[in-house]
């Protein structure tokens, strides 16, 4: 599904990712944990195309195709879904015009039929339960005074809107009481399945007793220095990121 | 002057139009160092073309569909070169209450209303654009709602220039809605040649002891237009005033707005959206003048500026010693799509009573690149995005006009020049 290769990449000069190696494969949820500074949403960032990162070296390849290459919009069209760290207000903008612009861009682009209004409202309707999102927030300004279990609700609804391939989840549980988590977590295990991978990103483990990986990564200094199963990320939460940075400073010694 | 003279001697009020022509005169256009003209071209304009009196209209029924306007399932008003244009108008359902007659008409007949009211709203010693017009008037559009009615369909106005030589027209509307009367109108202007045509407008409206009166102008002349356009108002007690202006096109456009709430508890409302692109200089002076207690005004202008296009804001609000209580907002956004696109934006708040509550905003920046981002990575492409931004900048106006029509065909027109 996700090969990343030697993935360098940097923010005005500054390197910030420095020899990425991932492999993800279809239906396999990895989570990639770090450090602050670490380099985990720089990782998104590139994934999905924000252009301020600059990709000095590596490859990327999604489902065959050279992901880095791609436009972030082609990249949503091709099944990648970034779901924001902060999900960006537009004011103006109404929910529904917006999801059913998102939707019908994508299915175009898939060569399928834009939804009709009744169909659209449908499935709005069910993928709102999902998340248990207020009907009333569709009639609003995007994000715009959304709380932020709302506004993280909602990228998950989005999520489910667009039905992804990939899946990339930048913090979403960063700032979020237990119930949005559990609420935002049920969202996303319901839309696991074999074809459809995850790539969670997240600074704690609470995440992860919820959204239970398969793999569990660790992200330091822009390179991913440690994998294993979900044990991982409990031995991280037990003893923190330094023993991992400590381990390090001995091999280098 | 020699020119001039000969033309008004066969005017229908050689004496009055004599008046302006000297009071134009006598004002002249604005000087190179004139300070509310201080970025526009109409600083030393002349008048490089004939004055048009005669309007050529060849614009058929099926041409005038072809334009494809909202509204015009109610009254629909053609003037062409500022002209009537019977042919083309449609006014057979007229209500009861409503009244409309070319304007020259209406004060030659001796409607008491148009008598009272013209030149009175806009004067002609004062500004040398009103003066020119008036100097100038040949026909114009009269529009009266008698006290008390409520007109239910939408009147719109079509104001057509179609020139086959560059040429100078003076369009005129007096609008004069007594009290506890009700009106919407719509006014089109646009161009159906390629001439450079100036269009010198005044329109003059007269809003009644709780009246209400919506306005809502289309600017798009075409590149080849230069229009400055004179709107001015007066409100007597409990009464609502709104305008809308969408400006489009047009080489140069000015739009002084003057708004005299000259009672207590008026409401007046003034929105406009600008979208520019390639040359044009569009500038916009507004005026409102609290005069007595208890008034509300809001004003909100957006512009979109791409291209090499020119914007300028001048927004003078004055809250006078007696308006007390007076609340008074202000805003002026502008979005600038390229680097070379330039906004001169000056809020003028004068404030004299101290009892009032008002504000100012302007903001001037650029497309947002984390909410362009952020559609992209739901799948919309580049313009897609950068599309539905734009018209959600502009919707803060645009949501507010109330004719739903004309609200969707607003955004479509905005969107088409982004």
């Amino acid at each position: 599904m996700l090969v990343i290769k030697n993935l360098h990449a940097a923010v005005e000069g500054h390197e910030i990712l420095r020899g990425v190696n991932l492999t993800v494969g279809p239906g396999e949820v990895h989570a990639i944990m770090g450090p602050n500074g670490s380099g985990k949403s720089t990782l998104a960032s590139v994934l999905a195309g924000r252009e301020e990162y600059e990709v000095t070296e590596g490859e990327v390849t999604f489902d065959g195709q050279a992901l880095l290459e791609m436009e972030p919009d082609e990249r949503a069209c091709e099944g990648l879904f970034l779901a924001f760290q902060y999900p960006v207000e537009l004011p103006g903008v109404n929910m529904t015009t917006f999801l059913r612009e998102s939707v019908n861009s994508v299915r175009k682009y898939r060569g399928l039929e834009p939804l009709s209004g009744a169909a659209f409202l449908k499935l709005v309707k069910e993928k709102q339960a999902l998340v248990e999102m207020k009907e009333s927030l569709t009639n609003r300004s995007v994000n715009e005074g959304f709380s932020g279990g709302e506004k993280k609700r909602n990228e998950i609804f989005q999520m489910a809107l667009l039905e992804p391939k990939l899946a990339v989840l930048d913090e979403t549980d960063s700032g979020l009481d237990i119930d949005a988590l559990r609420i935002v977590s049920n969202g996303v295990n319901a839309l696991r399945n074999a074809n459809r991978s995850f790539l969670v990103i997240t600074h704690y483990q609470r995440l992860l007793d919820y959204i239970v990986p398969d793999f569990v990564h660790v992200l330091v200094n822009g390179r991913i220095v440690k994998s294993g199963t979900k044990e991982l990320a409990l031995e991280l939460e037990e003893k923190g990121y330094d023993w991992i940075k400590e381990e390090l400073t001995l091999e280098a010694a | 002057m020699d020119r001039f003279a000969s033309e008004t001697q066969s005017f229908p009020n050689p004496e009055r139009q004599r008046r302006a022509l000297e009071s134009f005169l006598g004002l002249g256009f604005p000087k190179a160092k004139s300070e509310k003209y201080k970025y526009s071209p109409f600083r030393n304009f002349t008048l490089a073309h004939d004055l048009v009196r005669q309007a050529v209209p060849t614009l058929t029924v099926a041409g005038l569909e072809a334009l494809a306007l909202p509204e015009m399932d109610g009254l629909v008003v053609v003037m062409v070169n500022g002209r009537w244009v019977s042919a083309l108008s449609n006014i057979d359902q007229i209500p009861k209450g409503l009244y409309l007659q070319p304007l020259n008409e209406a004060i030659e007949s001796g409607h008491e209303a148009a008598i009272r009211h013209f030149g009175q709203v806009a004067k002609s010693e004062e500004d040398a654009f009103v003066a020119l017009n008036t100097a100038f008037l040949s026909d114009g559009l009269f529009v009266h709602v008698g006290a008390g009615k409520m007109i239910e369909p939408v009147l719109h106005i079509l104001n057509l220039t179609q020139n086959e030589a560059d040429a100078t027209v003076q369009p005129r509307l007096l609008v004069v809605a007594e009290s506890g009367a009700s009106i919407r109108i719509v006014e089109s202007r646009l161009s159906l040649s390629q001439a450079a045509v100036f269009s010198n407008v005044v329109s003059e409206w007269y809003v009644g002891e709780k009246a209400n009166v919506s306005y809502h102008l289309l600017q798009d002349s075409g590149e080849t237009s230069t229009e400055h356009h004179t709107l001015s108002s007066v409100q007597e007690a409990d009464s609502v005033f709104t305008t809308h202006v969408l400006t489009l096109s047009g080489h140069v456009v000015r739009n002084n707005q003057n708004y005299l709430p000259n009672a207590e508890f008026c409401e007046t409302n003034l929105n406009a959206v600008v979208v520019a692109n390639g040359q044009m200089h569009v500038d916009n002076a507004t005026f409102v003048d609290h005069a007595l207690p208890n008034g509300t005004s809001n004003e909100s202008y957006k512009h979109i500026l791409g291209g090499k296009s020119t914007g300028v804001f001048n927004g003078k609000i004055m809250v006078r010693q007696d308006a007390q209580k007076t609340n008074a907002y202000q805003s002026n956004k502008t979005i600038l799509t390229s680097d070379e696109a330039r906004i001169y934006t000056k809020p003028e708040l004068e404030i004299y009573a101290d009892d009032v509550k008002c504000s100012h905003g302007a903001a001037t920046g650029k497309m947002d690149e984390e909410a362009l981002f952020y559609l992209r990575a739901r799948g919309l492409s580049a313009s897609a995005a950068r599309k539905m931004l734009l018209i959600a900048f502009a919707g803060d106006v645009t949501g507010k006009i109330s004719l739903d029509a004309l609200r969707k065909d607003w955004n479509e027109r905005i969107t088409e020049r982004l």
